[in-house]
């Protein structure tokens, strides 16, 4: 246990931190000044929950969430005094033309539901986002169009699980276009299922095997830089946090997500050895095939829980 | 990194390199001055030090045996032995006389616990604990003062580390080193006490 903070271990935290805060999700944009202040008051406030820094895996993917909470609450709150959902968008994001209020897509009428006018406008602004995400996944047509409706239903539907409507789970705008993308990847995969069924060509694999393996498809996070449906590290920790253990956490948090050693590195470091259990007396190559198991049944995990 | 995962893993690898920071180019301010000495602070307080066992002081170790429930117990023990039996068994000595309130004893002095050089509070502790008459406890500062006492007691020499039993004559009638373990001082002075 190190007596004091990593100043290493603070830097990484920040970073992930100020850049959450600063652009909480694709879309939303707040001056570098707020993304400092919400950033430190989120470590700060963090750090009342953990004795140490030690954990860096939790305190960071905390850290992060707060941050990302903080802004998007800051975001809300503006647009709803200023009567502008317009307000922090970023003026780089051209994905579409203008936000949407989003009060009033999630005002709900015993009677009618969600019937707002603004509703309206919905199907013309996630649909060519949702169109361009299934065309990557080779459905395109009135398929396309029949599994883009389908999802677009879906968001006023009550889920079972907790008796809400997804439309209610964004706070502010710019959530709700991966929401849908990623109730249209869900469709999608059904879509998929349906046609093999009708091929008679038994689904053997997994529909993440269909749709990665697949070389005729393309691989549904080939680039998480322009996928808005790219999960972030605190979605992924929160999703498999009680999957994988704290060793395996390690591994993995400090060899992709913070890339803050290479496996020579780990390999060659006594405390990270005995962390792990590695003999001193085994040789790297032993070392290093231990390791590559054990990173393997962790990334198997993690892709077994993000893919249904 | 050259870690020749599967294809199917590689997806995901991919998926968590990109996962902390959405936009690796984009320039990130330094850290904020005085946050890291203020967690710094923070944990450093929060963590507890616990003084491996071997460095608490012997003193230290009997005032916390004092403070113990067990330890009542234990004195109480200590005045069955070590005051009330030899009261009863010179009751039946050469002493005695007879009188209209029966067959009384020589009257003797009750044997005293004398403290040399203890720990500063540990004397009034054993007064107030209501196990020991409080008179039979005092604590001096050196020896000398303890072997001038008159009468019978058991001195507790907490420089030399010794227990003696020391009769009404001045004879020193028991000697052995303050036990090692605290839990056995209680025994200690009960068998000094026994053998005067």
């Amino acid at each position: 246990m190190s007596p004091t903070v990593c100043p290493e271990q603070l830097e990484r935290c920040w970073q992930a931190c100020w850049t959450r805060a600063r652009r909480p999700v694709e879309g939303v944009l707040i001056s570098e000044t707020e993304a400092e202040r919400i950033a430190e008051q989120a470590i700060r406030n963090v750090s009342f929950e953990f004795d140490s820094l030690d954990d860096e895996v939790a305190f960071t993917a905390r850290a992060i969430e707060l941050a990302g909470e903080a802004t998007r609450e800051l975001v809300a709150c503006k647009r709803r005094n200023d009567a502008d959902p317009q307000v922090h968008h970023d003026p780089e994001d051209r994905r579409y033309e203008r936000n949407l209020d989003l009060d009033r897509l999630q005002h709900h009428d015993d009677d009618r539901g969600f019937s707002d006018r603004e509703w309206n406008h919905l199907p013309g602004l996630l649909k060519p986002l949702a169109l361009r995400t299934l065309q990557r996944k080779g459905i395109s047509g009135p398929d396309a169009e029949e599994v883009f409706m389908d999802a677009l239903v879906e968001l006023a539907r009550v889920r079972g699980s907790d008796n809400r409507a997804p439309i209610l789970d964004p706070t502010v705008f710019e959530e709700l276009i991966p929401l849908h993308l990623r109730i249209v990847g869900f469709r999608a995969i059904d879509w998929q299922r349906r046609r093999n069924t009708l091929k008679n060509q038994p689904n053997s694999g997994e529909s993440f095997d269909a749709l990665t393996e697949d070389p005729d498809r393309p691989l549904q996070f080939e680039d998480p830089s322009v996928d808005p449906e790219a999960p972030t590290f605190e979605h992924i920790y929160k999703e498999c946090r009680e999957l994988l253990d704290s060793g395996e956490w390690d591994l993995i948090y400090t060899l992709f997500v913070a890339q803050a050693a290479t496996i020579q590195e780990m390999i060659e470091e006594p405390d990270f050895c005995q962390r792990h259990g590695l003999k001193r007396s085994a040789s790297a190559s032993t070392r290093r095939r231990v390791l590559n198991e054990r990173i393997e049944a962790a990334l198997e995990k993690i892709r077994k829980a993000l893919v249904k | 990194m050259n870690l020749d995962l599967p294809p199917h893993l590689e997806t995901v690898r991919r998926m968590l390199e990109g996962s902390l920071r959405l936009r690796p180019s984009e320039p990130v301010p330094a850290v904020p001055a005085g946050l890291l000495d203020d967690l710094n602070r923070k944990f450093v307080s929060q963590r507890i030090v616990i003084e491996p066992e071997s460095r608490v002081s012997w003193k230290m170790k009997l005032k916390a045996l004092v403070a113990t429930p067990a330890f009542g117990l234990a004195a109480a023990a200590v005045m069955v032995f070590g005051v009330v039996a030899p009261l009863v068994h010179h009751q039946s000595g050469p002493g005695a006389v007879d009188s209209f309130r029966g067959v009384t004893g020589t009257v003797e002095a009750p044997a005293m616990i004398v403290l040399v050089d203890s720990p500063a509070d540990l004397a009034n502790t054993l007064s107030r604990s209501g196990q020991f008459e409080a008179s039979s406890v005092i604590a001096v500062g050196d020896l000398k003062a303890a072997s001038d006492i008159a009468g019978p007691k058991v001195i507790l020499d907490f420089e030399s580390a010794t227990i003696r039993a020391i009769d009404d004559q001045g004879e020193t009638l028991h000697e052995a080193g303050l036990p090692t373990r605290i839990s056995d001082l209680t025994l200690s002075v009960a068998d000094a006490l026994s053998r005067l």
